[in-house]
């Protein structure tokens, strides 16, 4: 089995008038094209495990490896590099630049990779969009669509890349429950075309059943580790 | 597949509950079928084959609904046959069955009490869905000796695992905590993970612990 993400004894210590542990020994390995749920009360540590396996936030202690390469060693430049070609990340709120239109927020993360935007990249944008069943709204202002829309259109902007794994925060947990239901769909559907590594932290129990695996973390630590 | 297994299948299908009650009656009655044997080898895998609970629906939800009715109606009639099976106990410990919050799947918590039923235990079945505030009332009013959680959809897991820790607050060790059903199965360290005491998953493993606890 190989991993596309394993976190080996991490510690998450925030500082502060008084620091606070928030993660504890941590282990966990992701195979790779597996789908993953993460679940947990609020203020458990989903979020800062996240970001840590995402590379976007140092451990504080231990070891984060993606796609078997050590994160150890790597410069703050070798991070971005590796996550800009690996990883892409959902979240809760899409944080799309609202006076763009859905296919430039899209190829948003190809300009800061690149400079040029080549033809095959704009492409596989309309591709991706496509599959997101967004081709009819690609040029609205993204302002302008749909909350659902909204999101569907920062899942393809993730997927630019073509990242192996995506890392989502509570993806859907701005959306209504029959928005929730197509925007989990989609996401399947990627796993399954894209072979696409996924781990979505979820508060939705809809979306967590149907994962493959699902960790649930209680108090910084892991307490649950299923498989379907 | 059990032979009678595939001719259930046919009625079964065909959401036919007359002509599937009277087969499996018509076989106990002559004293031709075991009800453990009817139970794992007969109603657990038809019922597996049109509602995997872990799967995509294969069937429609209301479907799915009048077949496990017709399960459990013939789970009801058995009662007389295990009351005649079931060896006279002097004192029978008791044995409380539920599901956890949200676990709608009841027809393996209904076979696994019967199980122990069989078995000489005195053997109660509180429900599906069972919260906290049901079963610790009903842990302080029967004094069991076992609690048996029956887990079929995964994600409840968590639930038994939260059931599992209220229990321990209040009762400790001096419970022993079994749990079972089609979660646990596939799981590697889910027991401890849990912090079960043990997997029981099929009549064998009940008539073990009869064994061990002199009852046969
Ligand atoms: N940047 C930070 N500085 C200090 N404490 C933080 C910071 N981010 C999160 N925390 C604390 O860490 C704990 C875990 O937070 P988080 O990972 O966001 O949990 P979750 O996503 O499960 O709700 C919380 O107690 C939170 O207050
Ligand atoms: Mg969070």
């Amino acid at each position: 089995m190989v991993n596309a993400l394993e976190l080996k004894h991490v510690d998450k210590v925030y500082d502060g008038p008084v620091p606070t542990q928030v993660l504890f020994d941590i282990n966990l390995a992701f195979a790779e094209n597996s789908f993953n749920a993460i679940i947990g009360s609020s203020g458990s540590g989903k979020s800062t495990l996240l970001n840590i396996m995402g590379t976007l936030d140092r451990a504080t202690k231990g070891e984060v490896w993606v796609n078997s390469q050590s994160t150890a060693k790597l410069s703050r430049d070798g991070l971005a590099e590796l996550r800009n070609q690996t990883i892409g990340f959902v979240f809760q709120f899409h944080f799309l630049l609202p006076e763009f239109t859905a296919l430039e927020n899209v190829l948003l993360p190809h300009r800061i990779g690149t400079s040029i935007i080549s033809k095959e990249i704009v492409d596989r944008a309309h591709d991706i969009m496509e599959l997101m069943g967004l081709s009819k709204v690609k040029n609205n202002p993204s302002a302008r669509m749909s909350g659902g829309q909204q999101q569907r259109t920062a899942i393809a902007r993730a997927l630019i890349n073509q990242p192996s794994i995506i890392l989502a925060d509570e993806p859907t947990g701005n959306l209504d429950s029959e928005t929730t239901e197509t925007t989990y769909e989609l996401l399947r559907k990627i796993h399954q075309e894209l072979n696409t590594t996924f781990i979505i932290i979820t508060h939705d129990r809809r979306v967590a059943e149907k994962a493959d695996r699902i960790v649930e973390i209680r108090d910084g630590k892991i307490a649950l580790d299923m498989y379907r | 597949m059990h032979p009678l297994a595939k001719e259930f299948l046919v009625p079964f299908t065909q959401d036919n509950k007359a002509v599937c009650v009277r087969l499996v009656l018509d076989r106990l009655e002559k004293a031709e079928l075991e009800i453990h044997t009817l139970y794992e080898q007969v109603l657990a895998p038809v019922l597996n084959s049109i509602a995997p609970s872990d799967q995509e629906q294969t069937s429609s939800i209301w479907q799915e609904h009048v077949r496990t009715g017709i399960i459990e109606t013939i789970i009801a009639c058995c009662y007389p046959y295990i009351l005649k099976k079931s060896p006279k106990v002097e004192i029978a410990p008791t044995v409380l069955v539920f599901c956890p919050a949200e676990e709608y799947h009841q027809v393996g918590a209904r076979m696994a009490c019967d199980f122990f039923t069989l078995c000489g235990y005195h053997a109660v079945f509180i429900g599906a869905n069972t919260p906290a505030t049901e079963f610790l009332p009903a842990i302080k009013s029967l004094t069991p000796q076992y609690i048996v959680i029956s887990i079929s959809n995964y994600y409840n897991l968590v639930a038994a695992k939260r059931a599992i820790d209220q229990i321990r607050t209040v009762a400790g060790d001096t419970i022993t905590i079994i749990v079972g059903g089609h979660a646990v199965s596939r799981n590697g360290d889910i027991r401890k993970n849990l912090g079960a005491d043990l997997i029981l998953q099929t009549y064998a493993d009940v008539h073990a612990l009869a064994k061990g606890d002199g009852l046969l």
